[in-house]
């Protein structure tokens, strides 16, 4: 490979190879990482996000107490500036002896007591936030936080924020999980509640999953992030059963099924409504509901006969319909969209893709690693759209990735290739012959593939509240139409601008002109 | 209790300290670490990062690579690395994993370079000190490696320095670069009797502070250097790590400007590889920082070059001291207190103060790195968060000059605290300074 080139795979590439044969480049564990501005969203623990840092204060009125190496807290300044975390992280730096002797694990009772002493109301909860280094040392934190909290006579909790565990069998954020949902305790279990587990803020309560939940005489539907104090947290422990929406919480609710008999159902986030529709089958079929129209059945499975009854949530349900039915209005009005997909985005950027181009869209590159499980994706995604490049992030080489502008197209230019399928191909092909890239990214999805295309309109559907179903899918072709537009608009202002200034200026030019006319005039 | 803050974040990291003096002299450079410091050290400590690219690597280690002590893989991602990216050097910063696992890092060194034709620089950083103390050692590691390999071979330039010669006969190398040296001395300005006094090299002299007489292989460097590049001159403690703000550069360039040097170059803000291998031309080195101070001791030392202690323009940081204070305490870096120290008290201020209140004092503190030969008697060295409460009740300071996240620590403070920003204390960018 030559010097210069970020190497990525096309999706038919990687279909051929198959699944057990993960080119190396998106192996993290087989070269360095690199930390391009794209990647850094997600690739420290504690970046951004709902890091380990801001996930282990997902409990209301808890603090965290981070006992590591000053490194590893140095950027939590960042996320005191995110309201609600202001004063809720303290720190116990530890030294080399510290480490040599074990002496900190000592002081830690007497810090969390003074920690406590500092806060204007008492926390619900002290997490104890510790790092690699006690990981190498084997340290039993959960020992030091027993101890602490019969020093301070509330709860008191360890998480483990371990990057050298990242791809291991517990990784950071599926034990943050475990060591926060480790505190709900027994309850009577009530048939009318139910746990969201997986996300750290709440899912959109627009989505339909709500109404479909309500549907089945679910009443309490409870997520850690909308809980207003921790004894909201704790009635957590009296779900029916738990609906598991991020494969992170797995863990989590495979503990809560052996310690609280809680049971799972795990769902996921599809952006391709014929997915979402099997799912919700699926779903049905776990709760002992089946599909029918005919009112006597749907009495039977103790569905309500309301609003959202089970027949309406069911694939022809109108959420259905709004969600393609946006889909098709952004295709109409802007067929020619181009995508760039990243992977910081609230979603499979495979899935996501894929739905993209189901829907009749281009996706000329996606930034993420091709796990083994994601085979059915790329096999789709080969079928349809064999040219889609696959990039790592992390891979060394993107360091060389050719952050494209818009070339030398006119605004005009732009506008149009947003709306129609593109006739510059030409142009493109002799781009390509030239040695350069297209510069024919129109949207980005995520911050990473933003990074990537300075120009392009951007869309960074990422925020902590999460979409999802076919709500979510409706909200982001929304998202992609109220962007796009706002670009063209710009675009257009900037294009009248310019018209503007060329008519100020030939006027200037006249009117410096004037004079001298005159002058010739009344030169004898 | 030590190690425990209840007001401040942890400040930037002896990792951070070191990438920052690497960032922009085009090597890989590789954070020993499992990806969360090089997350820290690229999306928070590193300014730059967002602006322009550097080959900054984590190097992903894994539980089981820090348990089985899997050098080889290390080493043999990193050949591969260097077999797709373009550069001219690999560093290796330590961070708080292999300090723990007792990585060797020079063995890992030896084994790069027996497979790969770059020169390696190690840094035995560990994450539990502080970014100054990784300054130094980047500093220290790179200048070393030059020494060893010849400054000229590692930074790409043309000539070799002569590297067994004394100091004094290296400076009459470096004048080969030019012509004769009388014919030089000419050529720097002929009605000038001696050529060094041109470059400042008298106002050098005069304010030495390192606390070591020019050796006659300084005075002749300084004279024959100021011949070949007779108004270059390099500051050393200026990562964006050791500065104010991102401003702070452009001030210090522009007052040593004022003071005659048509050559500024700031090592650690802009200064590229080639600049390292020409440190031997420089005419006078000046440490901004406390971390700066064994680079420019190690130049003095191998070309003769003077060094100062100062921080240049830093009067230009204080619009004006406060009419009638008698106590003022600094909190900064202990360099740029003591140069602020002397622009309150040194300069046309020092009348109005010392006419108002002839009792004036200024004490310097700071979190960082302290120099015994630039301290005097009241300064103070923090380590803890009381140490800064207890010195703020002991000497009851009219003024406070310092970031403003320490006003955390004192909120029933009477007098009055004036902003200078510290990232590497507070972690939070300022758009321009609020004095």
């Amino acid at each position: 490979m030559g010097m210069g080139i970020a190497k990525g795979y096309t999706v038919e590439e990687l279909h051929n190879l198959g699944p057990g044969s993960v080119p190396s480049e998106f192996v993290t564990s087989t070269h360095l990482v690199y930390n391009s501005p794209a990647a850094l969203a997600f690739n420290s623990p504690g970046a951004e996000g709902f890091g380990v840092k801001r996930a282990g204060l997902a409990i209301p009125g808890s603090i965290m107490l981070i006992v590591s190496p000053g490194c590893c807290g140095r950027n939590t300044s960042d996320i005191t500036r995110i309201k609600g975390y202001e004063d809720r992280f303290f720190y116990l730096e530890i030294s080399e002896t510290d480490l040599v002797t074990a002496r900190h694990l000592k002081m830690i009772p007497q810090a969390v007591e003074e920690i406590i002493e500092v806060c204007r109301e008492k926390p619900s909860l002290v997490m104890i936030c510790i790092t690699c280094v006690d990981a190498l040392l084997g340290t039993d934190m959960e020992r030091v936080a027993r101890k602490a909290e019969e020093r301070v006579h509330i709860p008191v909790r360890p998480c483990y924020m371990y990057a050298l565990t990242r791809e291991g069998r517990r990784p950071p954020m599926v034990a943050v999980r475990q060591s926060l949902y480790s505190l709900l305790p027994e309850q009577k279990r009530k048939a009318s509640s139910v746990n969201l587990l997986g996300f750290f803020a709440p899912v959109d309560p627009q989505s339909e999953l709500f109404d479909i939940l309500r549907s089945v005489g679910v009443k309490n539907i409870r997520q850690i992030s909308t809980c207003i104090d921790i004894d909201e947290f704790y009635r957590m422990g009296e779900a029916n059963f738990n609906l598991v929406l991020n494969p992170e919480a797995r863990d989590a609710a495979d503990d809560l099924r052996k310690r609280l008999k809680i049971p799972s159902i795990e769902l996921t986030r599809f952006y391709g409504t014929d997915r979402i529709a099997r799912q919700y089958r699926a779903l049905f079929g776990a709760l002992g509901i089946r599909p029918s129209g005919r009112a006597s059945e749907e009495r039977q499975t103790r569905v309500d006969d309301g609003v959202n009854s089970f027949e309406t949530i069911w694939n022809s349900a109108p959420v259905r319909y709004e969600a393609e039915e946006s889909f098709r209005r952004l295709k109409e009005e802007y067929q020619g969209l181009i995508f760039s997909v990243g992977e910081v985005v609230n979603g499979n950027p495979f899935e996501l893709a894929l739905s993209l181009i189901e829907y009749g869209f281009a996706v000329k590159e996606i930034f993420a690693n091709p796990a083994p499980e994601y085979a059915y994706y790329i096999r789709q995604l080969a079928e349809r759209s064999p040219k889609t490049m696959v990039y790592s992030n992390m891979e060394p080489t993107m360091i060389y990735y050719d952050l494209d502008g818009d070339g030398e197209r006119t605004g005009h230019e732009k506008i149009d290739d947003m709306r129609y399928v593109s006739t510059s191909e030409a142009a493109d092909e002799k781009t390509v012959a030239e040695g350069r890239r297209p510069a024919r990214i129109h949207v980005t999805l995520g911050k990473d593939a933003a990074y990537y295309h300075p120009d392009a309109v951007h869309v960074t559907w990422a925020s902590d509240e999460q979409p999802w179903g076919y709500v979510g899918v409706r909200k982001l072709a929304e998202a992609i139409e109220a962007a796009v537009k706002a670009a063209i608009t710009v675009l257009k202002a900037s294009i009248d601008g310019k018209k503007e200034a060329g008519a100020e200026k030939t006027a200037a030019l006249e009117k410096t002109a004037a004079p001298e006319t005159s002058d010739r005039r009344t030169d004898p | 209790m030590r190690g425990l803050r209840k007001y401040l974040t942890p400040f930037a990291p002896d990792q951070s300290g070191a990438e920052s003096v690497l960032y922009e002299l085009g090597g890989v450079v590789v954070i020993l670490d499992a990806g969360g410091c090089a997350g820290n050290i690229c999306g928070f400590d590193e300014p730059r990062w967002s602006e322009t690219r550097s080959a900054v690597f984590s190097a992903g280690l894994r539980d089981m690579d820090a348990v089985m002590g899997r050098d080889r893989l290390l080493v043999k991602k990193i050949t591969d690395c260097v077999t797709k990216i373009d550069a001219k050097f690999v560093a290796i910063i330590g961070t708080p994993v292999p300090a723990v696992i007792g990585t060797d890092l020079q063995a890992v060194k030896r084994m790069l370079e027996k497979q790969i034709d770059l020169p390696v620089v190690t840094v035995a950083t560990d994450g539990m000190h502080l970014c100054d103390r990784g300054v130094t050692l980047a500093y220290q590691a790179l200048l070393k490696e030059m020494d060893v390999r010849g400054f000229r071979d590692i930074g790409g330039a043309q000539e070799r320095m002569p590297d067994k010669l004394s100091g004094a006969e290296q400076a009459a190398a470096r004048m080969d670069c030019g012509a004769e040296k009388t014919a030089a001395r000419m050529d720097c300005g002929a009605e000038k009797t001696v050529a060094g006094m041109d470059c400042g090299a008298e106002k050098a002299a005069a304010r030495m502070d390192c606390g070591a007489e020019k050796t006659a292989e300084g005075i002749a460097g300084a004279a024959t250097s100021g011949t070949c590049d007779c108004r270059r001159v390099g500051v050393f403690g200026v990562t964006p790590l050791d500065l104010p703000d991102s401003g702070s550069a452009g001030i210090i360039r522009e007052a040593l400007r004022s003071e005659g040097y048509e050559k500024v170059i700031l090592y650690g803000s802009g200064a590229a590889l080639e600049d390292y291998a020409d440190a031997g031309r420089n005419t006078i080195n000046i440490a901004a920082s406390v971390d700066g101070i064994a680079a420019v001791k190690f130049l003095q030392k191998k070309f003769g070059t003077p060094c100062q202690i100062r921080f240049p323009g830093a009067e230009n940081l204080l619009p004006g001291a406060e009419k009638g204070a008698e106590r003022f305490l600094i909190v900064h870096g202990q360099v740029l207190g003591n140069s602020l120290r002397e622009s309150i008290l040194g300069n046309s201020l020092r009348k109005a103060v010392l006419r108002d209140e002839p009792e004036a004092q200024v004490t310097v503190a700071s979190w960082f790195g302290m120099d015994d030969e630039i301290r005097q008697p009241q300064d103070a060295f923090l380590k803890e968060e009381d140490d800064f409460i207890e010195l703020v009740a002991k000497i009851q300071p009219d003024v406070i000059i310092g970031d403003q996240v320490m006003r955390r620590m004192i909120p029933g403070y009477p007098g009055k605290f004036i902003h200078l920003p510290q990232f590497s204390v507070s972690g939070k960018r300022e758009a321009g300074m609020q004095l």
